[in-house]
């Protein structure tokens, strides 16, 4: 039964996180090192097309998370504060 | 090693050194595959320029808002635009390619041009204008039939527009009603006729010119999803009341027995007003107006929207004005 953590344990899971496999990043891996331009170029318009689908569809998570861990319900204070009332 | 072969190394190895790192990568596969996402979070932010750069702010401002409108309503359509971006379309290709996504998905809404975006959905109106203008082509003959019909002062042969529909609209109100409760074919389309030539279908795009929609308040329509589905179905009204009356004008002009009853049926609604009859609460004027027998063809579609022809006609006029 869950009881609860530790803000350093919370961390840790969280660090651990493996970061997502995105299309588009791999893209990004496979430009040559050489190469002058900013953003890899001759990319199969259909890998480009899945690549932004995917990122797009990424991105709208991580705002939907963003939006739930904002609206998390407040955690209770059992330390005493006596200080507080002041 | 000159300064600018330097410079030049330094980038490209930074850029290399970006798409190493989890967090910097996808920062820049973010930049490079959804420049709307960047655009949010400043104001200033050049999307024509970040791709290369069109010269005219006004259509960078344009293809931005193009931009958002597909990704708040048309997300596969703003995944194509940002790819065909990234891969170096030019300012004409990107326009082309957003109006024909559109018309992909709601192909009755006119697209012209990437310009057409500005003010709101694009709006045709088809309305007659009875009180705001004088008619112009294509609507002339239009007025010059209510004129034939209903018009019977021999004193005043070339009445305004305005006394002409005072005087037709008392009596097309009951002529139409009595046209839909005949719940068949050719009087649908004879139906949509008149309520079309007397702006009465409830549609503000055949009701209405646009003079007229600008001064009773209207407003540009927002591209949202819900406004794209209703203007939508607008258009396919409009198809349905345009192609309605199109059949109905052949109808009088060629079958002579419909044209006199439509004649002998407006005088005995002329004359009921003309008596003080309260002709449009009483049923009983129904009961005297008399339509050739014509044979009930049977409609195999449920909707007007999965329909074609005459058949979409009839079904439109029982979704919309005989519901009883």
């Amino acid at each position: 039964m869950f009881e609860g953590m530790k803000a350093q344990e919370l961390k840790d899971i969280l660090s651990a996180v493996e970061p997502v496999e995105l299309k588009g990043v791999a893209l990004l891996k496979r430009r040559h090192p050489k190469a002058r331009q900013q953003f890899p170029v001759q990319v199969n318009a259909q890998a480009l097309a899945e690549a932004a689908e995917e990122l797009i569809d990424y991105q709208g998570k991580c705002e939907q998370a963003r939006e739930r861990v904002a609206n998390l319900p407040p955690v209770a204070l059992e330390a005493p504060i006596e200080e507080w009332p002041l | 090693m000159t300064t600018i072969d330097q410079l030049r190394e330094a980038s490209t190895n930074m850029m290399a050194n970006l798409a190493d790192h989890p967090t910097l990568s996808l920062a820049v596969a973010t930049a490079w595959l959804n420049p709307l996402h960047i655009e949010h979070e400043d104001e200033d932010f050049d999307i024509g320029g970040f791709y290369g750069g069109w010269d005219e702010q006004e259509t960078r401002d344009i293809v931005r808002f193009a931009l958002r409108i597909a990704s708040a309503c048309l997300p596969k359509l703003f995944v194509e635009l940002v790819a065909g971006m990234a891969s170096g379309w030019d300012y004409a290709e990107v326009g082309s390619a957003f109006c024909a996504g559109v018309k992909k998905v709601y192909p009755h809404i006119p697209m012209g041009s990437i310009f057409d975006v500005t003010y709101g959905i694009p709006m045709e109106f088809w309305g007659m204008g009875w009180y705001t203008s004088d008619a112009e082509m294509p609507f002339d003959h239009l007025v010059e039939l209510v004129r034939d019909l209903f018009w019977f002062n021999e004193d005043n042969e070339d009445p305004d527009q305005e006394t002409l529909h005072d005087v037709a609209w008392p009596i097309a109100k009951a002529l139409i009603r009595s046209l839909i409760l005949q719940d068949r074919q050719p009087y649908a389309d004879l139906a949509l006729l008149f309520l079309y030539l007397f702006s009465a279908t409830n549609e503000s795009l055949m009701d209405l010119t646009e003079e007229d929609y600008m001064e009773s308040g209207g407003e540009y329509i927002g591209w949202t999803t819900d406004n794209l589905i209703d203007m939508e179905i607008a258009y396919i009204h409009k198809e349905i009341i345009l192609a309605a009356k199109d059949r109905a004008l052949d109808i009088v002009d060629h079958q002579v027995d419909i044209r006199k009853a439509l004649q002998d049926n407006i005088e005995i609604i002329r004359e009921a007003i003309e008596a003080g009859e309260d002709a449009f609460e009483r049923k009983d004027i129904y009961g005297r107006l008399t339509w050739p027998e014509r044979d009930r063809t049977r409609c195999t579609a449920r909707s007007y929207l999965r329909a074609a022809g005459a058949d979409a006609g009839l079904l439109f006029i029982r979704s919309y004005f005989n519901k009883d």
